[in-house]
């Protein structure tokens, strides 16, 4: 804003320098015009008067001038008669009439000369009285240069002055929306200080009163969160430890019922975690770069063969990644498959993170309509909860959720979390998964 | 190994100490603090505590625990997976952190493997004279002969072993023997003591005259 402020002062000013620029010099032009015509005027009406006296009879020089000692002529002098012939001269005065015809008062002549003329008492004479234009011109320019360049002068130190109180006057607008920058309602010690003028006050108390319903907002969310972890993952550790007993003291016929039922634990306990991590990640996501190959160790691979492609890194929220993986993963050996690929490409910033199964797969049609809602998170019946989840952790990753048929030579689908589709998240910036 | 277990939830408790029952350990149960702290100066071999109790934290309670001086191994279970909460349970003296949901499999080896740092024995296996015994397996050979222990004996072997050098009193190891189920009601202690000596060698258990017994180093 204060680029623009500045730039708007200089544009005015140097319109406005011009203007006057202009102003004085058509002022000075006809200022000048008039008090030298009002000269050239004055001086004939003196000269005729002594020429009145009698021109026969003064003393010449044999080319009808005056005689003078040597001088500068501002103005000259032709006495001419009724056929135009210059009978008597200044010093300086061409030989030739000033006028080629006699017209009373001021006029321009040809030979670039201002002329004043009068008739004389004398039958058919007239007195030329002449100025040259160059003299006029010079008059004018110098007297437009003095002024016209006292009044720049003046405006350009008007023009930096205004502008370095346009600065002063926009710094602390410039504090406080560095101090608003990384102003983070949930640590004290970034809060807002008292602005240096006034008139800002009331912007910060609007600042802080937002901040202050954000945090609270914050707050409130992260306390359910930990009730709502407390609340899930208490009953599902009961679960586990209870069907872990119950294997230990169950009689083989019951074991592999068992051991289904603690796989379906093991199921929504990975949903569970994948709701709870996305709901803590709409605060911010904890980005750092993820060796894909030590991520996939980490998760449950029951009855799936993984295999990842060497130099598979991606940059993203490794809980939340792991989650969308282990839906995913989850997902393949649900529907048949036996063995996934893992692979990832870079172009730029974005990043896609691709597993390809072996599974039977799934028509044109249903993968068409599974991506249709995933893309629209409007059909909660396109695809199940772990795609719907992957879904979401790809965008809260900026990007989005690809389901595609298996390359050739496999049968199954790849389902790609495409990562940064949107650009870059500075680390630690907050991206709603919604 | 003698466990004190606090835990509210009744299914998620009742699940721990039967699983750990089942893997010859003895527990003590409560879901309430005021109740464990009545007994947690009896000689325990492991407390594993929950976080968020009905009538307090566990982790200021192991806190406390610490400050008097307690340096049994504590185990903190909890709801809570951020990684401040972690440092929080962590920093608080515990010696390690389980977040819920865990599997009792991976509980039963973290208790096997903070009561192994305590004892100063690295790894689950112990090496005496000729007399080798893996506390992971529950297994005890001698000369490489199997040998089989009872439920009391094995429970006696592997108090006296995460004490090796050590001198173990005679009331604690009474009040480890004591409410053992499963098995007839014991002989005396100094039965047990005689029937590990005749199983795996006099030299494994050593008499402090009037005071207890040590395995030593």
């Amino acid at each position: 804003m204060r680029r623009e402020l500045v730039r708007a002062l200089s544009l005015v000013s140097v319109a406005w320098l011009a203007a006057v620029f202009i102003a004085v010099a058509i002022g000075v032009r006809h200022e000048v015009d008039e008090l030298m015509d009002g000269a050239l005027q004055e001086a004939a009406e003196i000269l005729y008067g002594l020429v009145a006296l009698g021109n026969s009879s003064g003393p010449s020089t044999a080319a009808g001038s005056m005689l003078a000692p040597p001088h500068n002529e501002g103005l000259v002098w032709q006495v001419v008669d009724e056929r135009q012939q210059v009978v008597l001269r200044s010093q300086q005065a061409p030989s030739s009439p000033l006028l080629p015809a006699f017209a009373a008062g001021l006029s321009d002549s040809p030979l670039d000369w201002r002329v004043y003329a009068m008739r004389l008492p004398a039958a058919g004479q007239a007195l030329y009285v002449g100025q040259p234009v160059r003299d006029r011109v010079q008059s004018r320019y110098k007297a437009t240069i003095v002024v016209g360049a006292s009044a720049l002068a003046v405006g350009i130190l008007c023009v930096a002055w205004l502008r370095r109180r346009i600065v002063e006057a926009m710094k602390p607008l410039q504090e406080l929306s560095l101090q608003v920058k990384h102003y983070d309602p949930m640590r004290a010690e970034t809060d807002l200080p008292a602005p240096s003028r006034e008139e800002f006050q009331d912007i910060r108390e609007a600042i802080r009163e937002l901040g202050h319903r954000l945090a609270g907002r914050v707050q409130g969310e992260r306390a359910f969160s930990a009730h709502a972890a407390h609340a899930l993952r208490t009953p599902l550790a009961g679960m586990e430890a209870q069907l872990a007993v119950a294997m230990k003291e169950a009689s083989d016929s019951a074991r592999p019922r068992l051991e289904r039922t603690r796989e379906a634990v093991h199921r929504l306990k990975r949903v569970v975690t994948s709701l709870l991590a996305l709901f803590r990640s709409a605060e911010e996501l904890n980005l750092e770069d993820i060796d894909v190959e030590e991520l996939m160790l980490l998760l449950p691979v029951e009855s799936l063969a993984v295999h990842v492609d060497p130099g598979c890194r991606v940059r993203g929220d490794a809980n939340l990644l792991a989650a969308a993986l282990a839906n995913l993963l989850d997902n393949s050996s649900r529907h048949g498959a036996r063995e996934c690929w893992v692979s990832c490409r870079t172009e730029g910033d974005r990043q896609t993170l691709t597993l390809t199964d072996d599974g039977p797969g799934v028509t044109e049609a249903q993968r068409a309509a599974l991506q249709l809602g995933l893309d629209h998170a409007t059909d909660l019946d396109a695809g199940g909860l772990g795609l719907k989840l992957a879904a979401l952790i790809a965008r809260a990753h900026r990007g989005k959720l690809v389901i595609e048929p298996a390359p050739a030579g496999r049968t199954g689908l790849s389902v790609s979390i495409v990562l940064w589709a949107d650009g870059p998240e500075e680390a630690g910036a907050g991206s709603s998964p919604a | 190994m003698r466990l004190l277990l606090v835990e509210d939830d009744e299914i998620l408790g009742e699940g721990i100490r039967d699983y750990l029952r089942i893997e010859g350990h003895l527990v003590d149960w409560f879901t309430r603090l005021i109740d464990a702290q009545t007994v947690v100066s009896e000689p325990y071999d492991a407390l594993l505590v929950d976080w968020q109790l009905p009538d307090g934290s566990g982790v200021d309670w192991v806190r406390r625990l610490r400050g008097k001086g307690m340096t049994l191994p504590i185990l903190v279970m909890t709801a809570r997976d951020l990684l401040s909460d972690r440092v929080t349970g962590l920093d608080s003296g515990a010696d390690d952190y389980l977040v819920k949901p865990f599997e009792t499999e991976e509980l039963a080896a973290r208790i096997r493997a903070v009561r192994r740092r305590f004892s100063g024995h690295g790894t689950p296996r112990v090496r005496i004279g000729s007399v080798e015994i893996d506390s992971n397996a529950r297994a005890v050979s001698r000369g490489g002969k199997p040998v089989n222990l009872t439920a009391r004996e094995w429970a006696l072997l592997d108090a006296l072993i995460t004490r090796s050098g050590r001198v173990v009193s005679k009331s604690d190891l009474d009040a480890l023997l004591t409410g053992f189920k499963g098995e007839a009601a014991s002989n005396s202690l100094e039965v047990h003591v005689f029937n590990l000596r005749r199983k795996l060698g006099r030299e494994i258990v050593q008499t402090v005259r009037g005071v207890g017994y040590r395995i030593p180093l």
